[in-house]
């Protein structure tokens, strides 16, 4: 049974680690902690549903949808935040709360309250790992998790766009001095983690269901997942995720279901006390 | 190449500046000069879109007044502010990357290497520690590394807020010997400068302020050993 509930824990942790990158690449362009971020998820996953119960194939239903959230992100940035008067990162976050409880609202007016079931993409329904039998979609979890996990390393770490994302973060007033429409790289930096939040809604949703209410936890989760890592730190995150997922799967299995949600709080206010910068965090370079 | 008329700023109900005009032709460098708090810098913002102002400012006969700073850098002008811009958690090559981004996409990878070893002729220093996160650099070294960033894209015009700031004595000149080069090079140069003597040295013309109003202006040389110097700079 062991190994079977670290399956599941890995799975859902890979979700929770794609929402913490989320949280990240917005944080490391704008120093914003974007609570709507698991709106974006909870949107993939009922876009996804709709798509697929109008019969759209597959493959554009999932570009449609991450599209969709990936604007729905640019333009929270392009007309809500950069037109907030004094912002404060504190006034900034109280936003963020504030936009996701419109999202929320507005998905419930539309979808209603029901939980959606969404079709596995995969044409076979389960897979078999050493004697056990999971989900196939647990195949479309991990294949899609790495692979926009290194497309978000490839993004930061290698290219010229990734730095200058990263520079924007530091010293916004020094990029606006070198040419850089600093707006404009934020609104990026929101639409990337819309298509992030939106794929990851997507592919999870056929294993727990769409519904217009699984944004809160799931964004507190990735949350937790991003500072249990190191609030910034993208390896952090996805350490944090995986420790986070495996950790509830695992108390789900062996104490009681009743308790898995806890785990994740559990676990990040014992890395604030012991390690208030996170696993993988650091302390900002100062030169001694 | 820049023009200021009659330029006005308040922070609040405080008058920072009050009908500034500046003139700076092509190739020339032009330095301001007047005590802390004189409204140097708030000039300089003026030009740079960084803060709300009344009048006019023109570069090349363009209306600049209320454009975003981004788009009046990528006219052609550079800005180094009194702070650093330099990008602490990245390293020197990437940081000077940073700063030629705009150019990046016309230039692209080649004409930046060209263009560092430009850079690299007169900021030996930094070559050697190329790789190096610019936040272990000393508060020196940072400074220098901010003067590379605003020279490395060629800008028709480079505007210097105080640039020898917290400078070492050693580092004063070898700045002053770089915009000895830019003045040798026809660069255009608008500059702040709390280092008086060599300022004038190196200036064509000076503007002198106090209290926000300009008090004298006029060729370099005719200030050299002048009593205006003492009463711009020191008051009185």
């Amino acid at each position: 049974m062991f190994v079977q509930y670290t399956i599941n824990g890995v799975i859902t942790g890979l979700i929770y680690a794609l929402i913490a990158l989320g949280f990240n690449l917005i944080y490391s362009t704008t120093r914003i902690v974007n609570f709507a971020q698991g709106e974006f998820v909870m949107l993939g996953g009922m876009l996804q549903f709709y798509f697929m119960s109008i019969h759209i194939p597959l493959a554009i239903s999932l570009f449609l949808v991450s599209l969709i959230v990936g604007l729905l992100g640019y333009i929270i940035q392009f007309v809500f935040i950069k037109n907030t008067k004094n912002p404060t990162e504190l006034s900034l976050i109280i936003l963020t709360i504030g936009l996701a409880m419109i999202i929320r609202g507005f998905t419930m007016i539309i979808f209603g309250k029901n939980a959606y079931p969404v079709n596995q993409f995969l044409p076979f329904e389960s897979i078999t790992i050493f004697g056990l039998t999971f989900s196939s979609q647990y195949l479309v979890v991990l294949i899609g998790a790495l692979i926009l996990a290194g497309f978000l390393f490839y993004l930061l770490n290698m290219t010229n766009f990734g730095k200058v994302m990263l520079a924007v973060s530091q010293n916004p007033l020094a990029c606006s001095i070198f040419g850089i429409d600093v707006e404009k790289v934020k609104s990026v930096s929101f639409f990337l983690s819309g298509f992030l939040g939106a794929v990851g809604g997507s592919i999870i949703a056929p294993i727990s269901f769409a519904k217009y209410n699984i944004g809160l936890i799931m964004g507190l989760k990735g949350f937790s997942a991003s500072v249990v890592g190191g609030f910034g730190n993208n390896v952090g995150a996805i350490a944090g995720g995986l420790i986070i997922g495996i950790s509830e799967s695992l108390s789900a299995g062996y104490i009681s279901s009743s308790y898995k949600d806890a785990v994740a709080f559990f676990i990040m206010i014992l890395v604030l006390f012991i390690k208030p910068s996170g696993i993988f965090g650091s302390k900002d370079i100062e030169r001694v | 190449m820049l023009k200021v008329e009659d330029l006005t700023v308040y922070y609040g109900k405080a008058l920072a500046v009050k009908d500034v005009s500046i003139e700076v032709k092509d190739g020339e460098i032009v330095a301001i000069i007047g005590s802390n708090g004189a409204g140097k810098t708030t000039i300089l913002n003026a030009i740079m879109g960084v803060i709300k102002k009344n009048g006019r400012i023109t570069f090349e006969n363009v209306d600049i007044t209320s454009l975003d700073t981004y788009k009046i850098v990528n006219m052609g002008i550079s800005y180094l502010p009194d702070s650093k811009t330099v990008f602490k958690d990245l390293t020197i090559i990437d940081n000077l990357r940073v700063a030629f981004y705009k150019s990046l996409k016309t230039e692209g990878e080649k004409g930046f290497r060209q263009k560092l070893d430009g850079i690299f002729e007169h900021f030996t220093n930094l070559e050697e520690k190329i790789k190096l996160k610019a936040g272990f650099l000393s508060g020196g070294e940072q400074q220098m590394l901010s003067i590379a960033q605003s020279l490395i894209r060629e800008p028709k015009l480079v505007i210097l807020d105080e640039p020898s700031a917290g400078l070492s004595p050693i580092l004063v000149k070898d700045l002053f010997n770089i915009i000895t080069f830019m003045k040798n090079n026809r660069l255009t140069v608008l500059i702040v400068e709390q280092n008086v003597n060599k300022t004038i040295k190196v200036a064509d013309r000076v503007y002198f302020l106090k209290n926000g109003r300009i008090i004298a202006f006029g060729n370099a040389r005719d200030f050299r050993d002048d009593s205006i110097i003492k009463k711009a700079y020191f008051g009185g």
